[in-house]
C-alpha cells in the first residue's frame, strides 16, 4: 500500500463528526455497524416502526447475533438507536435529523476559528447568510426592539453587529450557556469596537456578565434570533453544537424577558428546512419566523411555546461544568438534581 | 542542574491549579486546558518584552502560534506595522497571513483574535510564504516549559509541525529565534529532557522574566511522515503541499 494512502484528501474525507471509517483492519462488528447506519439513514423521516427482528438483520449481514448486538450497541450509544425492550429497536429521529442535515450543512457551512467544519460542534455561519440578514432587518419586530436576544451561533454574528450598531441593546449567551448571558449596549459602545463585540472571542470583554437579577432587571426583548441544526416547515427548533436555545428560551420567560407572543426568529440555510413533521425530543422549542436565504416560511399555525424550564428533561442535558447554568437552574427549580449526567462524548 | 526527567502529570496538575487562577477562559473551550492555551494575566506585558528582543526588532515578518497567550502580541505587532504568519487552530485549514498596514487603526484587537483573524488575514501556501524567509522571530505558547526550553504544549505537536513545516520550505534558520510566552507558573524550574522531535525555545518570556537560554540544541526540523499516516492532521493543506512538492513561484 502507498504510504500516504490512508490520508484522506480534504475533498473526499468523511465528514469528520462522524465515527472514523477508514480504518485498515476494519472489525466485523464496524462494518455491520456502518450498513446498519446506511440502512437508518436511508429510511424516510418520520417512519417511526421499529426496525426488523435481530434474527432477521442477522440473516441480512450475514453476522452472528453477538457481532449484530454489538454493533447496536454502538449505534445506541452513539443515540441513533433506541432499544425498547419487548417492543423493538426504534430510530431516535432526532439524532437522525441531525446526522442528516450536518451532511448537508457541511457542504455551505463557513469554518469556525476553532471546530472549523466539525459542524456537530457549533452552529455553522452559511453561504447565502447575507440574503438572510436583510429580511431580518426588515422585520418591524427587529426594527423597533430596543432590546434584541440573538444566540450566540457564528451563522448571527453579521446580525449581532447590526444590532450594535442601530444602538440596540443585545442579550447574548456565552458559547454553550458555560459563562451564562452577556448584555452588550449599542447606545454605549464605541463603534471602533462593534466588530469585535459581535464576535465571540470578543463579546464578554466589552459587555457584561447577567446575573439573574440582571436578567430581571432588563426590559423585555423585542424579538429572538437563534439558529439551529434544523427547523421543521411547522416551526419545531432543533437544537444543535453546544447550543442550548431551548434552556435559553426558558430562562428569558422566567426572568420576564420574554412572553408567549415574543417572536421568535430563525435563521438557518434553506438546507435545515425540514418538509416532514418530526418531533425534536426532549427539548422543544419553537420559531414563529423561519429565515431562509430564499425567503421566509411562517407556520401555518403557532405550535405553542415551553413556557418555563422542565427540569427533568434538562436535568439529562447539563454538566456539571456548567455551573452558571446549574445555579441559575437550582434557584429556579426547587427540586436539585439527584444526578447530573454530561451529555458531551453521546458522539464521537 | 538535576538529572533530566520526562514532565510528569503532576506537574501538570500543578501548574493548571496555578494558571486557573491567572488565566483567561476560551470563547468556546471554557477552561478546558487540553483544548487551548490560555490567555492570562499579563500576557500583555509578554508581548511588550517580546518586541524588545533583537530577533523582533530586526523586521520581517513574525510568526505567532494561534495561542489566546500570543493574542495580544499579535495586536501589538499588527500595531507596529509588522506582517504576521499564523496558522489556523489546529493547523487544520493551513497558515494565514497578515500583511503590514492591512488592518484598519483601532481594530488591532479584533484582528488579533482567533475570530478576527478569520476576517482580516489571508489564506497563505507554502509557496506563498517562501519569499518571507528568512523568519527571525517564531513565538509560541505552551502548557508549560522547563528552563532548559523543553517546551509542551497541548499534546498534539502542532509547534513541532509548524517548526518541521517552516524547516522544510527553507523560511527558517539557524539564526532564527523562538519565544515561548507563558505565566510564570508555567515554567518548570527543572531540567527536563524532551523528546526526539520536540523543538526546543531559545527565550521564556514571562510577564516579569525574559530567560535566554544558552545553546538550546535545535535541529532543523523535518516532518515526520510516519507519524502523521492515516492522521487526520496529515492531510492539512500545507503537508499535502509538501507532499506534492512546493511549486516553485
Amino acid at each position: 500500500m502507498h504510504r500516504f494512502s490512508v490520508v484522506p484528501e480534504t475533498d473526499s474525507a468523511p465528514p469528520r463528526y462522524r465515527p472514523n471509517r477508514l480504518r485498515t483492519g476494519v472489525p466485523l462488528y464496524r462494518e455491520v455497524y456502518d450498513s446498519l447506519e446506511e440502512l437508518v439513514m436511508s429510511i424516510p423521516l418520520g417512519d417511526e416502526r421499529p426496525l426488523a427482528p435481530e434474527t432477521q438483520l442477522m440473516s441480512t449481514f450475514g453476522v452472528s447475533r453477538g457481532t449484530l448486538r454489538r454493533a447496536l450497541d454502538e449505534l445506541v450509544r452513539q443515540d441513533l438507536l433506541r432499544v425498547e425492550p419487548g417492543r423493538g429497536t426504534f430510530v431516535v429521529q432526532s439524532t437522525k435529523v441531525r446526522w442528516l442535515v450536518w451532511d448537508r450543512l457541511v457542504e455551505v457551512a463557513r469554518p469556525d476559528s476553532r471546530f472549523d467544519m466539525d459542524v456537530s460542534r457549533f452552529v455553522p455561519d452559511f453561504e447565502g447568510r447575507e440574503r438572510c440578514d436583510i429580511q431580518v432587518q426588515d422585520l418591524p419586530d427587529y426594527a423597533q426592539a430596543a432590546v434584541v436576544f440573538i444566540a450566540p451561533d457564528n451563522s448571527l454574528e453579521a446580525l449581532r453587529l447590526d444590532a450594535l450598531r442601530q444602538g440596540k441593546r443585545l442579550v447574548v449567551p456565552t458559547f454553550g450557556l458555560r459563562r451564562g448571558l452577556v448584555a452588550l449596549d449599542g447606545a454605549r459602545l464605541s463603534k471602533a469596537d462593534m466588530a469585535l463585540a459581535a464576535t465571540l472571542d470578543g463579546m464578554e470583554r466589552l459587555g457584561t456578565v447577567l446575573t439573574l437579577d440582571d436578567l430581571r432587571q432588563l426590559e423585555p426583548v423585542g424579538v429572538v434570533l437563534t439558529g439551529a441544526v434544523a427547523v421543521t416547515r411547522q416551526g419545531l427548533h432543533f437544537g444543535g453544537g453546544d447550543g442550548y436555545f431551548d434552556l435559553e428560551w426558558a430562562l428569558l420567560r422566567h426572568c420576564g424577558l420574554a412572553s408567549p407572543t415574543t417572536t421568535v426568529v430563525a435563521v438557518i440555510h434553506s438546507c435545515q428546512l425540514l418538509d416532514v413533521d418530526v418531533r425534536p425530543g426532549h427539548h422543544d422549542a419553537v420559531a414563529d419566523l423561519i429565515i431562509t436565504p430564499e425567503g421566509a416560511v411562517a407556520p401555518a399555525s403557532v405550535l405553542p411555546k415551553p413556557d418555563g424550564l422542565r427540569w427533568e428533561e434538562f436535568q439529562a442535558g447539563i454538566g456539571d461544568s456548567k455551573a452558571y447554568v446549574s445555579d441559575l437552574l437550582s434557584e429556579i427549580t426547587s427540586t436539585k438534581p439527584a444526578a447530573i449526567r454530561h451529555r458531551a462524548g453521546a458522539r464521537r | 542542574m538535576s538529572a533530566s526527567q520526562e514532565p510528569t502529570s503532576s506537574h501538570r496538575e500543578r501548574i493548571w491549579t496555578e494558571l486557573a487562577k491567572v488565566a483567561r477562559p476560551d470563547s468556546r473551550f471554557h477552561w478546558d486546558f487540553s483544548s487551548f492555551i490560555a490567555d492570562f494575566e499579563g500576557s500583555d506585558e509578554c508581548a511588550r518584552r517580546i518586541r524588545s528582543l533583537d530577533s523582533y526588532r530586526m523586521g520581517g515578518a513574525a510568526f505567532i502560534t494561534p495561542d489566546n497567550s500570543t493574542e495580544a502580541l499579535r495586536a501589538q505587532v499588527i500595531a507596529d506595522g509588522r506582517p504576521v504568519l499564523m496558522t489556523t487552530y489546529g493547523i487544520v485549514r493551513g497558515f494565514l497571513a497578515l500583511d503590514a498596514g492591512s488592518v484598519k487603526a483601532g481594530q488591532e484587537a479584533y484582528a488579533a483574535t482567533l475570530d478576527g483573524m478569520d476576517r482580516h488575514a489571508r489564506p497563505v501556501t507554502l509557496a506563498q510564504i517562501s519569499p518571507w524567509g528568512p523568519l527571525r522571530l517564531l513565538v509560541t505558547g505552551g502548557s508549560a516549559v522547563s528552563t532548559n526550553g523543553v517546551r509542551f504544549g497541548k499534546g498534539h505537536g502542532f509547534f513541532d509541525l509548524e517548526w518541521a513545516i517552516l524547516s522544510e520550505i527553507g523560511v527558517v534558520d539557524d539564526d532564527t529565534e523562538i519565544a515561548c510566552v507563558v505565566h510564570d507558573c508555567q515554567v518548570v524550574d527543572e531540567s527536563l529532557s524532551g523528546e526526539d522531535h520536540d523543538v526546543p525555545v531559545d527565550w521564556i518570556i514571562t510577564p516579569t522574566r525574559s530567560i535566554h537560554v544558552d545553546a538550546p540544541g535545535r535541529r532543523p526540523g523535518r516532518v515526520r511522515w510516519e507519524m502523521l499516516e492515516g492522521s487526520q492532521l496529515g492531510g492539512v493543506p500545507p503537508l499535502r503541499e509538501l507532499r506534492a512538492g512546493v511549486k516553485a513561484l
